[in-house]
């Protein structure tokens, strides 16, 4: 690329080649994004699979420890650039644990446990009968959104409000199809513990609505 | 643009060492950035470790599984572009 005069050559060749640097540096921050999801799913599915063990069951009445395979799956949501930013879209991680950690008691054998935990909701145990051979997600999505401008002598008030519906469905299927277990689950906020507004899904706020609203205001001269 | 010379000689050299600047300040905070990352899988593996005991025999059902004490360190203009070494 050349330039008349010659002048800022240099420079106009770093903003030709600066967006390289941009590019990389989006692939590295959804590079983070991907390992920190992943780190913590799997922490996670190691910790739950460790108390299910321990106590042989998702609750703690049950005891006695069982041989345990737990799968965790996780539908985090996140901004979306290539579309609505507040629509979003949700990207799926999951991390499967084994632990073996059981003391039966004398004359009987150990027992085992299989479980998936699909975002908040934990399926019945499917260590009986057919395993899992195949896991399928669905899901449906109604967003609207809505900008209100008003301008007045005293200055400009934009108003953007945005109504999110998510629904995602996950269904176990054994080797012939057959629908092992399922669950419907709606996207909803919470405050987590950092005091951050945080995404989640669940079998009890399905059909829940996120409704997010901003204004701000431009003082006239 | 600047220009230092009438004769314009040396003036890519100038605008390469002005870019060069640009360059390694950029490449430099993408480093930061990525030891900031790093530092944090590293910190929250070992509250993840420091809990260990705790999570696998607790009765509560799983408040301390992922170590919640754990908070993530926030990513700030400093640890990105350094300029207070104190």
């Amino acid at each position: 690329m050349r330039i008349s005069g010659r002048s800022g050559q240099a420079l106009l060749e770093l903003a030709v080649f600066g967006s390289l640097i941009i590019l990389i540096a989006g692939y590295l921050f959804s590079y983070f994004y991907r390992m920190n999801n992943q780190q913590y799913v799997q922490m996670e599915s190691f910790r739950r699979a460790l108390q299910i063990a321990n106590y042989g069951g998702p609750t703690t009445s049950s005891h006695g420890g069982k041989v345990t395979q737990l799968t965790v799956m996780e539908n985090r949501h996140e901004p979306d650039l290539s579309t609505y930013f507040r629509k979003g879209s949700s990207q799926s991680t999951s991390a499967t644990s084994s632990v073996y950690w059981t003391v039966p008691e004398v004359g009987e054998t150990s027992g085992s446990a299989t479980y998936y935990k699909v975002n908040d909701d934990l399926s019945d145990d499917l260590s009986s009968g057919e395993s899992v051979n195949d896991v399928r997600t669905s899901s449906v999505s109604f967003f609207n959104e809505n900008t209100i401008k008003q301008e007045t002598p005293q200055g400009i008030t934009v108003t953007r409000s945005s109504d999110l519906k998510d629904t995602i469905t996950t269904k176990l299927l054994d080797e012939n199809g057959n629908e092992l277990w399922s669950v419907s689950q709606g996207l909803y906020t919470y405050t987590g513990p950092d005091g951050k507004l945080k995404y989640g899904y669940g079998k009890n706020h399905l059909n829940e609505t996120v409704h997010r609203n901003r204004t701000w205001n431009t003082q006239g001269f | 643009m600047i220009t230092i010379f009438k004769n314009k000689s040396g003036q890519g050299t100038l605008e390469v060492a002005l870019a060069f600047i640009i360059v390694i300040l950029l490449v430099g905070g993408l480093v930061n950035i990525w030891f900031w990352f790093n530092g944090q899988m590293i910190s929250r593996q070992v509250a993840y470790n420091n809990t260990r005991v705790a999570a696998g025999t607790g009765s509560d059902t799983y408040s301390q599984m992922v170590g919640w004490n754990y908070r993530a360190g926030s990513l700030t203009e400093n640890m990105v572009i350094p300029r207070d070494t104190r």
